[in-house]
C-alpha cells in the first residue's frame, strides 16, 4: 500500500517536470546522507521518527501554474516510515483537488523478548518444556538459582519489535462550480499495523500474568461529503458520512503456562477478543443567518449512528468446573453478537454578534445526546473470568448512555483602546447511566478576564474562573452493589474548580521580545472523604527573543510545570463491607514536576554565505511519591499501626538533553551545502518500568505464588550521535 | 500652554487627513490588477502563484478587473498619489495587516464563507480578535508549496507562536507524535472554529478521539463507563508525564475510583515492587485489565479477556 501510494506521488512529480503545459515552475529538493549511533537501543530515540543511516531524500518540492491551472507536489523523507507527502492540483479556484500521505511510526521498545511463538497471527504457543520450567519455578518460588536460571533462558528468547506504524492517506476535492454553491468530498484511508505489548490474565491464585507481542492489523476508512449554500445572509451546510473500521485480528490466543502439569483446573489455552469491527453513519446539518447588529445564529444539528455485529468468542471453561458445579447451559448465549448500536445527537445552537460598538457576546447552547441502544445480554449462570474461575451468579450486560447539556454566555467589552473585560457564565448538566452511582449532576461556571494594554508595546491579561459541580445523589446500591458509602469516583463527585491565568508580553525595544504566561487550576472535590481529594495544576512558561546584532538572532524558553494529586483510600483484604472505621487508610500525594527549555542562536556570515545554526532542548518529567498508612495488612489480617509502615516509591526522572549544530553554505541562489551534528543523552529512573524481568516471582507467596511473564521491556538510559550531510538544490 | 497648543493642531492636521482620505476613498474606483503591478511587481508575482491569484484567471469568479483590488479596495486614489506617501490619496488602500482584526476579516470572509471557514464568527480566536492575516500571509507565506499561505513553515509551529504552554506538555515524556513528520494542531483542531467544544474538529471530544482510535469505538458488550463518557477523564491529550499520557500513574489513577475489597483497594507501595507484586510493576491494573476500553468477550467483564 505504502509503496503504491509513495510511487503515486513520485510519478505525479514526474508528470508535473516533464510536462510542457506549464508555463511557470518552481521547487527544489534536499538530498544527503547520514550516520548515528547509541549507546542503549531504546526505542525513545526513534519513538516516533526514523533516522537514515546512509543516504535520504530530505524533502522535495514542485509547483508548476499555467493559467488558471496550477500543481504542486511536495514532501518531507519520502523514503523513511515517518514521512509525509502532499499533493495538489488546482483550477483557478474552482476546483482543486488535495492528497496527502502520512507515514507515523510509534516504536515501544528495542528490547522485548518473548518465549512465545506466534505460530499463526495472534495464536501464540508455548513450549512443553517450557511451561514445566515455569511450573516448576512457580512451585517453588524461593529458589533463587532456578529463577536466575529460567530468568538466563528467557533472556535468550527471540526478540520481539514492539512498534506500530500508521499510514494515513487523505484526499479531498472541493468544488465551487457555481455562484453559492462549495461542495467538498474527504476520504481517508487509516492502516495501523504492527504489535504492541498486552497483558492478560490466567487467574487463579496469585493472578498469573502474561504480556504478549499482540499484532495489531487494522484498517480505517472514513468518506464525507459535504455541501454548502451561502446567499445573502444564510448558509446552509449539509454533510454525510461513514466510517469503517475492520480488525483483521478477531482474538488473541495463548497457552496457559500452569496448565502442563497442574491440575485439570487449568485452562489450556485462552482467548482474548480484539477489537471488534464497527461502522459509523454520521451526518450534519447546520444553518446559520446574518442578523442585524452584525450578528449570526448558526444551528447545528448532528446524528450519528455506530453499528457492532462482530461475532462473539466462545465461552469457554476447563471441563472440570463444569462438572464440579453441574452447571448446563453455562456456555449457551442468547445470541451470537452483540447487535450493538449506538446513536448520539448533537444539537449546537449558537447567536454571536456586536449589538453596540464594545461589546461582543456569544450566547450558546449545546447538547450531546448518546443513546446506546444495544440490547442486553444476559448470562443466567454467569461468567468465566479465566477458565479455572467460573463467577457464578447471574450477569446481564448494560448499556452506557449519557447526556451532557451545556448552556452559557461569553461577553467581551472593550474599556477602550487600553483595556478590554470579559466574564463567562456557564451552565453544565450531565445525564449518567441509571446503573452508576450518580445519575446526574449539574455544574455552575463563573469566569472574568481582563485584558491591559498600558503601553504599545506591552499587553498583560488574567482571567480566573470558577466551577461547582455537585451531584443529585448518591446510590449505594448502583456502586457495584456495596462499596464504601463515603468514597467517591472522581469523574462523578462533587467538584469545586478553580482556574487562574496570566500573560505579559513586553517588546521594550524592537530587537527584544519578552513574553510571560502563567497557569494555575486546582480540581477540590469537597465531599470526598475517599477517593481522589484534589489535583493542583501550576504551569509557567516564559519566552524570549534577541534580534542582538544584524547576522545574530537569540531565542529561548523557560517552562515548568507541577502537578500535585492527593487522594485518599481505605483498604481492605477480603470482602466487600460497608464499614469506613475498621479498615486500613491510607493517602497517596503524587508530584509531577515538568521542565521544558530550549535555546536557539542563528549567525549568519557578513557575505550572507554561511549560516550557522545552534539548538538545544532540555526536558525533564519528575514524579515523587509520598504514601502514609496508618494500618498494617498482614497475613493475619488487618492491625493497628503505631506509625505510618507504607514506603514511598522512588522517584522517577525522564530527563533528555538534545543538542543540535547546522552549518549552511549558501553557495548560490539555487544551492545549498550543509551538515548538522546532533547529540542527545536521555536518563532514566522509574522503578516500576525499569528491569522488568522475563519471569516475574513472588517470592513472599510461594506455592500460590503470583507468576508473571513479561516481554522485558525496560526503559533504558542512552547516549546518541547523529551526523548528516546534506545538499539543497533550487530551481 | 505651548504642548496644548501643539497637540491641538496635531488632533485637527490628522483628523483632517483623515476626512480627506475618506472622502479619496469613496471617490476612489478600480483600476485592475495590471496597474497594481507596475508598482509592486514582487507581490503580484507571488499573487500569481497562489490561488488568490487564480481567481483572477478563472473566469467569472470575480466582476471585471477584480484581482488586487477584491482585498485592497479600489486603487484609483492611490494609483492618483503616484507614490506620494503624503498625498490624502496614497492611504486610501487597505491594508488587512493595518486594519483592525474584525474589518480586516470581513474582507476574507466575503468569499471564505463555507466549509473550514463555516463557523469563523463563533470561534475563539474571532473574540479574540485574532485576523486571519495574523496567521496567513498572502504574499510571503512559508509552508511548503505555499498551499495554506501560513506564515510559518508548518501549522504547529504557528500554532505555538501564541500557545506557548503547549511547549511544556508536547515536550513532556509522553505525547502525540507532534511536530515532525508526525502530526499538527490541525489534525485535532481548526483554527476557524468549528461545532465542536474547543474547536476540534469533530462535533464532540470522543467523536474526534474514536476517529482515529476507531478500535475504541465499540460498542462493546462489557462497557466502562469512564471511557464511553469522556476519553479525557483518564488522559491528558496534549501530554503527561506518564505513558499513554495517562493524567496519573496507575495504580494510583485506577485506585482513584476502585476501592472496594481485595487488590483494588490496596496501597502499593515499595514493598510490592521490591516482592514482585504484578499489581504495582510495569503496567500495574493493566498488566491483566488490558481491556479497559472496553470488552467484547462473552466473559470479559472485568477487562481481562
Amino acid at each position: 500500500m505504502k509503496a503504491r501510494i509513495v510511487l503515486a506521488f513520485v510519478l505525479t512529480a514526474a508528470l508535473l517536470a516533464v510536462s510542457s503545459v506549464w508555463a511557470q515552475s518552481d521547487g527544489g529538493f534536499t538530498v544527503g546522507g547520514g550516520f548515528w549511533s547509541q549507546t542503549n537501543p531504546e526505542a525513545k530515540f526513534l519513538e516516533y521518527r526514523d533516522l537514515p543511516r546512509g543516504g535520504f531524500l530530505a524533502d522535495y518540492m514542485l509547483r508548476q501554474f499555467s493559467g488558471s491551472w496550477a500543481g504542486a507536489v511536495w514532501g518531507q523523507t519520502p523514503t523513511r516510515f515517518d514521512q509525509q507527502d502532499a499533493m495538489y492540483l488546482a483550477k483557478g479556484v474552482r476546483w482543486r483537488l488535495d492528497a496527502s500521505f502520512n507515514g507515523v511510526p510509534h516504536r515501544f521498545s528495542e528490547v522485548a523478548r518473548s518465549p512465545y511463538v506466534q505460530t499463526s497471527t495472534g495464536v501464540f504457543t508455548l513450549s512443553d518444556s517450557l511451561q514445566r520450567q515455569i511450573q516448576n519455578l512457580t512451585q517453588s518460588a524461593a529458589n533463587p538459582s532456578q529463577n536466575r536460571t529460567l530468568q538466563e533462558l528467557l533472556r535468550n528468547s527471540p526478540g520481539v519489535a514492539l512498534a506500530i506504524q500508521t499510514d494515513v492517506t487523505k484526499v479531498r476535492l472541493r468544488g465551487r462550480p457555481m455562484k453559492d454553491w462549495q461542495f467538498e468530498v474527504r476520504g481517508s484511508d487509516r492502516e495501523r499495523s504492527g504489535s504492541q505489548a498486552m497483558g492478560t490474565t490466567e487467574g487463579g491464585p496469585g493472578g498469573p500474568t502474561v504480556e504478549l507481542p499482540a499484532p495489531i492489523d487494522q484498517r480505517t476508512l472514513d468518506v464525507d461529503a459535504s455541501a454548502t449554500y451561502a446567499h445573502g445572509p444564510a448558509r446552509v451546510m449539509v454533510t454525510l458520512g461513514l466510517s469503517n473500521f475492520k480488525n483483521r485480528i478477531e482474538a488473541i490466543r495463548f497457552d496457559n503456562f500452569r496448565v502442563f502439569n497442574s491440575d485439570t483446573t487449568r485452562s489450556v489455552v485462552n482467548q482474548m477478543a480484539a477489537a471488534p469491527d464497527n461502522n459509523l453513519l454520521r451526518g450534519r446539518i447546520v444553518g446559520s443567518w446574518q442578523l442585524p447588529y452584525a450578528s449570526t445564529f448558526t444551528a447545528t444539528i448532528g446524528v450519528s449512528q455506530t453499528t457492532q455485529k462482530q461475532d462473539f468468542l466462545p465461552m469457554t471453561v476447563n471441563p472440570f468446573q463444569l462438572a464440579k458445579y453441574g452447571s448446563t447451559g453455562l456456555l449457551d448465549l442468547e445470541r451470537g453478537n452483540l447487535d450493538g448500536k449506538v446513536t448520539d445527537v448533537v444539537q449546537d445552537y449558537r447567536l454571536t454578534g456586536r449589538p453596540f460598538a464594545n461589546f461582543y457576546g456569544t450566547l450558546r447552547f449545546r447538547q450531546e445526546k448518546m443513546d446506546d441502544q444495544t440490547p442486553t445480554l444476559g448470562l443466567p449462570n454467569g461468567f468465566i473470568n479465566y477458565d479455572q474461575g467460573w463467577s457464578r451468579g447471574a450477569v446481564e450486560s448494560e448499556a452506557a448512555s449519557n447526556t451532557k447539556t451545556i448552556y452559557g454566555l461569553d461577553a467581551d467589552y472593550s474599556l477602550g483602546k487600553r483595556a478590554d473585560v470579559s466574564i463567562l457564565v456557564e451552565g453544565r448538566q450531565r445525564e449518567l447511566p441509571d446503573w452508576r452511582e450518580v445519575t446526574k449532576d449539574a455544574e455552575g461556571i463563573l469566569g472574568g478576564k481582563l485584558t491591559l494594554r498600558p503601553l504599545d508595546n506591552l499587553d498583560a491579561s488574567v482571567g480566573y474562573q470558577y466551577g461547582q459541580r455537585r451531584m443529585d445523589s448518591f446510590i449505594l446500591d448502583a456502586y457495584d452493589g456495596a462499596e464504601w458509602p463515603l468514597f467517591r469516583r472522581y469523574d462523578v463527585a462533587d467538584r469545586n474548580q478553580s482556574k487562574l491565568n496570566g500573560e505579559i508580553s513586553w517588546s521594550p525595544v524592537e530587537k527584544l521580545d519578552l513574553s510571560v504566561s502563567g497557569w494555575w487550576s486546582k480540581d477540590d472535590y469537597p465531599n470526598s472523604t475517599w477517593g481522589l481529594q484534589s489535583v493542583d495544576n501550576t504551569q509557567v512558561f516564559g519566552e524570549g527573543t534577541v534580534h542582538a546584532v544584524r547576522n545574530l538572532d537569540l531565542s529561548g524558553g523557560f517552562g515548568y510545570g507541577l502537578q500535585k494529586s492527593d487522594q485518599a483510600s481505605i483498604e481492605n483484604g477480603t470482602s466487600v463491607v460497608a464499614d469506613t472505621t475498621a479498615r486500613a487508610p491510607w493517602t497517596a500525594n503524587l508530584e509531577d514536576k515538568s521542565v521544558y527549555a530550549f535555546a536557539r542562536a542563528d549567525w549568519w556570515a557578513k557575505s550572507r554565505k554561511l549560516q550557522v545554526t545552534a539548538d538545544y532542548t532540555f526536558t525533564r518529567d519528575m514524579q515523587t511519591y509520598d504514601f502514609s498508612n496508618y494500618w498494617i495488612r498482614s497475613a493475619a489480617g488487618i492491625l493497628p499501626a503505631a506509625t505510618t509502615t507504607a514506603i514511598d516509591l522512588p522517584s522517577d526522572l525522564y530527563r533528555m538533553n538534545d543538542a543540535a549544530l547546522t552549518a549552511k553554505w549558501h553557495y548560490s541562489p539555487q544551492f545549498d551545502l550543509g551538515c548538522t551534528y546532533g547529540y542527545t543523552q536521555y536518563d532514566v529512573a522509574d522503578a516500576l518500568y525499569q528491569n522488568i524481568p522475563y519471569v516475574n516471582v513472588n517470592p513472599t507467596n510461594a506455592g500460590s505464588a503470583a507468576t508473571a511473564i513479561f516481554l522485558g521491556n525496560g526503559k533504558l538510559n542512552y547516549t546518541a550521535h547523529r551526523f548528516q550531510v546534506f545538499a539543497t538544490r533550487r530551481f | 500652554m505651548r504642548r496644548g497648543f501643539w497637540l491641538s493642531a496635531a488632533l485637527l492636521g490628522s483628523s483632517l487627513l483623515m476626512v480627506a482620505a475618506s472622502q479619496a476613498l469613496a471617490e476612489s474606483t478600480l483600476v485592475g490588477s495590471e496597474t497594481c503591478k507596475d508598482c509592486h511587481q514582487k507581490e503580484y508575482a507571488q499573487y500569481l502563484t497562489t490561488s488568490h491569484g487564480r481567481a483572477q484567471t478563472d473566469g467569472a469568479t470575480l466582476p471585471e478587473k477584480m484581482g488586487c483590488e477584491t482585498c485592497h479596495g479600489a486603487g484609483s486614489a492611490h494609483v492618483n498619489a503616484g507614490g506620494d506617501a503624503k498625498d490624502p490619496g496614497f492611504a486610501t488602500i487597505q491594508r488587512p495587516d493595518k486594519m483592525a482584526a474584525d474589518k480586516a476579516n470581513a474582507i476574507c470572509l466575503g468569499c471564505h464563507k463555507g466549509g473550514e471557514q463555516f463557523y469563523w464568527q463563533h470561534s475563539a480566536h474571532a473574540r479574540q480578535n485574532v485576523a486571519c492575516v495574523t496567521c496567513h500571509s498572502i504574499h510571503n507565506s512559508q509552508d511548503p508549496a505555499h498551499a495554506k499561505l501560513l506564515k510559518k513553515e508548518n501549522t504547529t509551529e504557528l500554532c505555538l507562536t501564541c500557545h506557548k504552554s503547549n511547549h511544556l506538555a508536547m515536550g513532556k515524556s509522553a505525547h502525540m507524535p507532534v511536530g515532525g513528520n508526525g502530526m499538527t494542531c490541525n489534525d485535532c483542531h481548526n483554527p476557524h472554529g468549528s461545532a465542536g467544544p474547543r474547536q476540534i474538529r469533530a462535533l464532540t471530544t470522543m467523536e474526534l478521539c474514536l476517529s482515529c482510535h476507531a478500535d475504541k469505538r465499540g460498542p462493546f458488550l462489557w462497557e466502562h463507563a469512564p471511557v464511553r463518557e469522556n476519553c479525557l477523564t483518564c488522559h491528558d491529550q496534549h501530554g503527561s508525564n506518564y505513558t499513554r499520557m495517562l493524567v496519573s500513574r496507575p495504580p494510583f489513577l485506577c485506585n482513584r475510583c476502585h476501592d472496594a475489597s481485595r487488590h483494588p483497594s490496596q496501597l502499593r507501595d515499595l514493598t510490592d515492587l521490591q516482592t514482585g507484586a504484578v499489581t504495582t510493576m510495569n503496567r500495574s491494573c493493566l498488566n491483566c485489565h488490558s481491556q479497559i476500553h472496553g470488552s467484547n468477550h462473552p466473559s470479559g467483564k472485568m477487562f481481562v479477556r
